[in-house]
């Protein structure tokens, strides 16, 4: 298949995935959620105004599509315009950063309403689990090799490729920028395992689902960014770098999809977010 | 094991953590061995101030009721049913209690107990 069609399928992929498919199931979430939980009955879970979320619901709905339209405006700008490829991977990865602009939105926004609920929460009871918590209750030893394995590879990848001494080869430049990514992971980690409370109702199985979805989420993406990585220095090695525009978006669809995976509903205890009965005499 | 602080107790935050956790070893809810959260875990899970979690840490240890052992963390002790049933105030009481009838029985007055004990704690 040729290669500037197969570069238009795939980010067309990309446009309907992260724009379209992924903040409808966000959507459908969010409204499931004010459908099934009004803030009659579970007042806890709105620090604020319902109004004010299905505002911001709309705002979300509204930036994917106009992102969608710019996404299919790129597509027939790279077809229309006579191009080298040159930049082209970088075209799709800043197409993507607008992708996630919503979602950072989606992120902050989470941050404030986790804010605004431990503002409102006069509950004096606190309550806690006397047991530690530890990385492997979250996820299992057999995950922890893989991604360690793979990092691993990756060094003597690197190291590997370091003695031809490639122009464009950046050395251990590589190993520093995966490894700051690991690092950084690992500090949300930490923090998600061992720091402050951020939902003051939230039961604590409900809390360890969190923990577990988010640390296995990002196992997932270090072992994808990883193997993204190689691929590029392999696609350059082997002189074969038209394909990077390719892969960069098909490394987006993984990273989209290891994002998706939130708890199920069904699962959350729903009933911490009702008021407690009053007292009667 | 859950355990649950109210802010609205008179009873300090660090004594109903101590209490909490006697308790527990006392019912076998704890058995000797059983590894505790880290202060920090602790602390922020009931949003409490590291020193409060700390304090109470310290006091069990203390006591022998947990041991902290460097990178393993802090356990319940071997010991720590039979030292849970120990309670330091009371046993305080009881022998100052004992002290200050033999003091009085030997002729010194309230006023030279007081001034006594005073100067002692200075000096400690």
């Amino acid at each position: 298949m040729n290669i500037e069609l197969l570069l238009y399928i795939v980010l067309f992929s990309q446009i309907m995935f992260l724009s379209y498919y992924y903040p409808r199931r966000m959507l459908i979430r969010i409204y499931t959620i004010f459908k099934n939980y009004p803030p009659n009955e579970f007042p806890k879970l709105y620090p604020e105004s319902i109004d004010k979320y299905k505002k911001s619901a709309k705002r979300y709905q509204v930036m994917n599509h106009l992102i969608m339209v710019l996404g299919f405006s790129l597509i027939l700008w790279f077809y229309v315009t006579p191009r080298t490829g040159k930049w082209d991977q970088v075209i799709v990865f800043w197409y993507f950063m607008i992708q996630f602009i919503p979602n950072l939105g989606i992120e902050l926004w989470s941050m404030k309403y986790h804010k605004a609920m431990r503002l409102l929460n006069q509950d004096a009871q606190k309550e806690a689990v006397l047991q530690p918590r530890r990385l492997t209750d979250f996820i299992s030893r057999e995950f922890l090799a893989i991604a360690f394995v793979i990092y691993v590879i990756f060094v003597g990848y690197v190291a590997y490729l370091d003695q031809f001494d490639y122009p464009w080869f950046g050395g251990y430049l590589n190993v520093l920028i995966i490894s700051g990514t690991y690092l950084f992971f690992g500090f949300i980690i930490y923090r998600a395992m061992y720091g402050k409370v951020k939902n003051p109702h939230q039961s604590y199985e409900d809390r360890k689902i969190d923990i577990q979805t988010l640390i296995r989420q990002l196992f997932s993406i270090a072992i994808a960014v990883t193997i993204y990585a190689m691929v590029q220095i392999s696609l350059r090695a082997f002189g074969i770098e038209a394909y990077k525009a390719i892969t960069i978006s098909l490394y987006f669809h993984v990273i989209g999809f290891l994002s998706m995976q939130w708890p199920r509903l069904d699962f959350i205890n729903f009933d911490v977010y009702k008021d407690k009965p009053a007292l009667t005499k | 094991m859950k355990i649950q602080i109210d802010n609205n107790l008179s009873t300090p935050l660090f004594k109903q953590l101590m209490d909490q956790i006697k308790k527990a070893v006392i019912d076998g809810l704890l058995k000797p061995g059983d590894s505790l959260p880290s202060i920090r875990q602790l602390a922020n899970d009931l949003d409490l101030n590291h020193n409060t979690v700390a304090k109470a840490y310290q006091i069990l240890e203390r006591d022998s009721v947990i041991q902290t052992k460097g990178y393993r963390g802090t356990s319940i002790h071997g010991d720590a049913k039979q030292n849970s049933t120990v309670d330091m105030n009371d046993s305080i009481t009881t022998k100052l209690s004992e002290t200050i009838k033999s003091l009085r029985e030997s002729g010194a007055t309230d006023s030279e107990i007081r001034i006594a004990f005073s100067n002692v704690m200075k000096n400690q």
